[in-house]
């Protein structure tokens, strides 16, 4: 399967470049609808900064997109699959600190996937307010039913539509290029404005120009999604229509600055908006048509990112474990009902508050170049450690692409004041992926691993037992213990203290998540013959593991193999019932009343179990039919109270 | 990347038939009984390595060193505390 999937992922062919158009450039290729707007905003129009501002779009995309993106970042690809969490799979070895820039880029990528569909639907819409008779229309509605539509619609996949996405990114990209390309025509001279010193003389020399980047950067938001969908596209695809968007892109901003000058020197734009104004009155209903299915596909497709990206966090151990359904057969396709819900509400938040996409566009962006910041640090470390390139060119790189986006982020500063909300919701993203992950370690330092094999011979004693009730026949352990002949001392505990458990064979399997996206594969050892064997299952990071379905496949090989007798042990229980039973004991653990915390630990580990009892149980996490399972709870204690002073009170008896 | 010693005496410890050991602790100390547990770093996959040991007289070994109620017998190392172990079984020493 993995080896399929890369084969069509290298193929270049029409059909594979339309699917990479569907997929992968909603965000990046709608950006023409606000990006100018934004620029220019109600500033006086002149030469420095429309020229600039198209200067400054030009030589972004070039930077930010082209040379980091598609060049570089695209190369830091993890068995085919991309974004920041596939980034720190490949380069974590190298670090402890990188989970803090993991988090933080994975937590920004997730909080303007926010404002991205409620911004970019909007801008769509608004055109519908330069159609006569439509002046005074209220799209704020229109919006949110769009968008409730588009994330109710998630719980049956796209399966059906997204065969139409390319083709209709096709008939938007064609549209952008040729409404450009008309304009500019008609003022050529704005070519020149791809001459980088318009861009320089804009930040130096215009008043307040440095703050426009704030506006510019929009043109680059959905740079960060070409790397998250590499999986989908493959990155010769994704080179090979990077070229046709780029030159679309500017093609349409070249004409709306085109259209933007030809109003005149110090006049104003006011309300209107070039991307609308630059089409023709008889076009005007179709553009907002293609315009708007355009958006409705950027979002689908940062929706489609966060399902994988919340996917990708907890198989990496960084999100509380929740329930995930494939709505199709589609492979990697998932739908995340409590993602679904929570990005709804923000998204219907975000249009009630901010009623148009002028207000959105003074708050869109921040996040986005946090995020930015935080892959390049990450990309560093893959081009330094994995690709073994050049110390001084690689710091070069660093420097360079630090300098350009920590310019931009200050640029964007000023949005804060516009977004103070989207702060709690990064808090909260953020405090849930550090507590997790943090608790969890603290978590896994006191488990304590015993050897499996000194306690063989007693497991086989007990099995053969009979003055015992037998509790199952085939009875199953998942252990943490990535070692053939360890497991947990919990597990021992339970097989052996209280009602000894007897059964006919103890399975101890171990799902090991693997730095590989896409790994399925197993291994077996026997310990005992037939009796107490240990599996280990590695199971790629964007799988959701099916322990049981797992489970029972490698029994059935075994079986087929001739290297287990399921049946042949004479017990009485299979008079009436000849099929064996299996049992999956999962151990829950909760805090101990004997704990002594220091604060931090504390406030941690609470938060912890609160997530854990917010989140989907260990069965369901682990795929595992409720009716099998048996669940434990143990006590788990860090570190005991040891000043107790208990006094024994001596009672005098009364003579 | 380091080597990962806990994980060499690791390797060794458990093939070992007779498993008393003399633990030589950098502060000087001496531990002598047998490997009951281990505790790992809290990393998951490749990352782990072994933080800790549990050690106990060897009468103590059954119930992985655990008594009635619950309490660890013997006492938990550190392996970066370990300066040096002496295994009886071939007479040899590792020293970290």
């Amino acid at each position: 399967m993995e080896k399929g999937k890369n084969i069509i992922n290298k193929k270049v062919t029409a059909a594979s470049l339309l699917v990479a158009l569907g997929i992968i450039y909603g965000d990046i290729g709608t950006s023409p609808l606000y990006v100018l707007k934004a620029i220019v905003g109600d500033r006086p129009i002149n030469e420095m900064l429309v020229y600039g501002g198209i200067s400054c779009v030009f030589w972004t995309l070039t930077f930010q997109t082209s040379i980091k993106y598609i060049y570089l970042t695209l190369k830091a690809d993890n068995r085919g699959e991309g974004g920041i969490f596939s980034l720190y799979a490949l380069v974590r070895r190298y670090g402890k600190y990188l989970v803090i820039p993991t988090i933080l880029g994975a937590t920004t990528l997730l909080a303007d996937g926010i404002i991205t569909p409620p911004i970019s639907v909007a801008s769509a819409v608004e055109g519908l307010t330069i159609i006569k008779g439509l002046e005074h229309i209220r799209t704020v509605p229109i919006v949110v039913i769009i968008l409730s539509v588009l994330f109710f619609f998630q719980r049956f996949g796209t399966h059906k539509v997204g065969s139409t996405f390319g083709p209709a990114m096709l008939v938007w990209f064609s549209m952008l290029s040729i409404l450009g390309l008309v304009q500019i025509t008609n003022h050529p001279g704005i070519l020149k404005a791809l001459n980088p010193a318009y861009a320089l003389r804009l930040l130096t020399e215009y008043p307040k120009g440095f703050w426009l980047l704030g506006a510019v950067f929009l043109a680059t938001t959905g740079a960060e999604a070409l790397y998250s969908d590499l999986g989908h596209c493959g990155i010769r695809n994704i080179r090979i229509t990077w070229i046709a968007v780029k030159t679309c892109l500017m093609l349409n901003y070249m004409g709306q600055a085109a259209w933007i000058i030809s109003l005149g020197e110090n006049s104003l734009l006011g309300r209107r908006n070039p991307f609308f104004e630059i089409m023709p009155g008889w076009f005007l209903i179709p553009g907002i048509i293609i315009a708007t299915t355009a958006t409705i596909i950027a979002s689908q497709a940062m929706i489609s990112g966060s399902y994988t990206l919340i996917s990708e966090a907890m198989n990496l151990n960084f999100w509380p474990r929740i329930a995930v359904r494939q709505p199709t057969d589609l492979k990697g396709q998932i739908y995340i009902p409590s993602v679904n819900n929570i990005l709804w509400a923000g998204c219907i938040l975000m249009i009630l508050y901010f009623q148009s996409s002028t207000h959105m566009e003074a708050a869109y962006g921040f996040s986005i170049t946090i995020t930015m910041l935080m892959t390049t640090f990450l990309l560093t470390h893959y081009l330094l450690y994995r690709l073994k390139w050049n110390k001084i060119l690689v710091f070069a790189l660093f420097l360079l692409f630090t300098t350009v986006e920590f310019s931009f982020f200050i640029a964007n500063v000023a949005k804060i004041r516009e977004r103070w909300m989207f702060l709690f919701f990064e808090l909260f993203i953020f405090m849930t992926m550090y507590v997790w992950y943090y608790a969890r370690k603290t978590n896994n330092r006191f488990i304590k691993f015993v050897d499996l094999g000194k306690y063989a011979p007693g497991i086989t004693e007990l099995s053969k037992d009979r003055s015992i009730p037998k509790y199952s026949t085939h009875l199953i352990y998942l252990t943490k213990a990535n070692h053939r002949h360890e497991v947990e001392e919990k597990i021992i505990t339970s097989i052996f203290a209280r009602n000894p458990k007897r059964a006919d064979v103890y399975w101890f399997v171990h799902l090991n998540r693997t730095e590989e996206p896409h790994t399925l594969e197993y291994n077996v050892t026997e310990l005992v013959e037939d009796s107490v064997i240990k599996i280990n299952i590695d199971v790629g990071f964007r799988i959701q593991p099916k322990t049981e379905l797992y489970f029972k496949k490698i029994i059935q090989e075994l079986v087929v193999n001739k290297e287990l007798n399921l049946h042949s042990r004479p017990d009485g229980s299979t008079k009436y019932n000849t099929d064996p039973d299996f049992k999956f004991v999962v151990i829950e653990k909760f805090l101990s009343v004997e704990n002594e915390f220091s604060l931090r630990e504390g406030i941690l580990l609470n938060s912890y179990f609160l997530l854990k009892r917010l989140g989907q149980s260990d069965e369901k996490a682990f795929g595992l039919d409720k009716s099998d399972v048996i669940v434990e709870q143990v006590p788990l204690v860090y570190q005991q109270i040891t000043n107790i002073e208990l006094k024994r009170q001596i009672k005098k008896l009364i003579p | 990347m380091e080597k990962d010693f806990s994980w060499v005496l690791h390797d060794k410890y458990f093939k070992l038939t007779n498993k008393n050991i003399e633990v030589i602790l950098r502060n000087g100390r001496m531990v002598r009984g047998v490997i009951v547990g281990f505790f790992l770093s809290g990393d998951e996959g490749s990352d782990q390595s072994i933080t800790k040991w549990h050690i106990v007289d060897e009468m103590d070994a059954i119930n992985h060193g655990v008594d009635g109620l619950g309490k660890k017998k013997g006492e938990v190392i550190r392996q970066r505390d370990i300066s040096e172990i002496h295994f009886q079984e071939d007479d040899s020493i590792m020293k970290f």
